[in-house]
């Protein structure tokens, strides 16, 4: 090689780079400046069942204690367990509104309720409606993504990279489903599908709602103040329902403490069921 | 010496959270009230629940109850910590208890001998 087809080489070498190095800080630029107008949705969020339960306010005294409790549920359980809506009754078509009643068998011979108890990830869509204050979350905001982080571990990503959901030979149903998103000035519009057949959270609890995996998820989630969040979600399900299902989720910032804890179920789980029934075991 | 009262009431439950996350505290029975005092031999910091398990003396004997509470989380953000109590304090604990009779129940709330006091939840103001 000559000295001169060497300056070349370099030359165009040098100007190459230089044009890449001068890309990647636009790109880096361009990336800067989307995460800025994004909206801050930094610190843990609660639903504000959640901040009830806390509270109190489902263990005010009552006259009598209702007759659910007798079937094994709490005063206050039930309590906050009626303003769940995903525990609500959903619009069913005729046919899912005849298999979700009880037999007539099961109401000849009623049987004691399942025991009340639960160990594994809530799952979608009951994630984003959890009465309970171990589930404070944490939202992460980014120009590619938007995740819900959750102490049990789950974790939500909703890709607002302008992907969309993936074709049907690669995508398979799971529990939380497949989440799309884009921005809509301040507010968050997702698209979720694929999510596995079954109850909307994995609770023994009797006539809880069920969806298909036709069903469909269309959330709008946005700030309404410093401490306040909202989720409108809308959950259409043709193959269930007879008009799609409208929820509308409220989360308030949490103040009282500045990290996410971890939750496991599993380690130190003194509470095994024996002959049907939860109990305490020693230590 | 020990001290336990039990109060059958509905309007006892001032301060009982359940954990749903895990199981229902329906083996509790929340019309009802007993308060214990004894010595902490553990203070169990763990998930799903947390747990005292206290010394409680009676005439000639001594005997182990479980006091269950919340999670971590929970008992962290009502005042909680992982050590509000040590092997050998000295504490009276309200419980709603098992309904089955055993030596167990749900906390309510715990004072030390110092008199301070922590609940299983948020006091209302």
């Amino acid at each position: 090689m000559s000295i001169r087809t060497a300056v070349a080489l370099t030359s165009v070498l040098v100007v190459a780079l230089g044009v890449a190095n001068g890309q990647a800080q636009s790109r880096a630029a361009q990336r800067t400046r989307e995460f800025a107008a994004l909206p801050d949705w930094t610190g843990l969020w609660e639903t504000e069942i959640s901040v009830a339960l806390l509270s109190g306010e489902f263990d005010k005294p009552v006259a009598a204690p209702p007759p659910a409790a007798s079937a094994g549920l709490t005063r206050t359980e039930i309590g906050f367990i009626s303003r769940v809506q995903l525990f609500a009754k959903p619009p069913y078509n005729s046919e899912w509104e005849r298999k979700s009643q009880p037999t007539p068998t099961h109401a000849r011979a009623p049987t004691a309720p399942p025991p009340f108890k639960t160990c594994g990830r809530t799952g979608f869509p009951a994630v984003m409606e959890s009465p309970v204050p171990d589930m404070a979350f944490q939202i992460f905001v980014t120009p590619e993504e938007t995740l819900f982080l959750f102490p049990d571990g789950t974790a939500r990503h909703i890709h607002t990279d302008g992907r969309p959901h993936p074709r049907p030979d690669d995508l398979w149903p799971t529990d939380l489903g497949d989440s799309i998103g884009h921005w809509q000035g301040a507010t968050l519009v997702i698209d979720t599908v694929a999510r596995k057949t079954g109850p909307v959270a994995p609770f023994p609890m009797p006539g809880i709602a069920d969806l298909s995996e036709q069903a469909r998820f269309t959330e709008r989630v946005t700030r309404l103040d410093a401490s306040t969040m909202q989720d409108d979600m809308t959950i259409d399900d043709p193959v269930r329902f007879v008009h799609p299902w409208k929820l509308s989720i409220r989360y308030k910032r949490v103040t009282d403490v500045d990290r996410m804890f971890p939750t496991d179920c599993t380690e130190n789980d003194r509470n095994p069921v024996v002959n049907g029934k939860v109990t305490l075991a020693p230590p | 010496m020990t001290r336990l009262r039990i109060t059958a009431s509905a309007f006892v439950v001032l301060f009982a959270v359940p954990c749903m996350a895990h199981h229902s505290f329906g083996i509790f029975d929340q019309t009802k009230s007993v308060t214990l005092q004894g010595t902490v031999r553990e203070l169990q910091w763990t998930n799903p629940h947390c747990f005292i398990q206290l010394l409680v003396p009676s005439r000639n004997t001594t005997s182990e109850w479980s006091i269950e509470m919340h999670s971590p989380s929970v008992m962290y953000r009502v005042g909680w910590r992982p050590g509000s109590f040590r092997p050998g304090d000295k504490v009276t604990v309200v419980i709603n208890p098992l309904r089955d009779g055993s030596n167990g129940g749900s906390l309510i709330s715990a004072t030390d001998a110092s008199g301070r006091l922590l609940t299983a939840a948020r006091p209302q103001p």
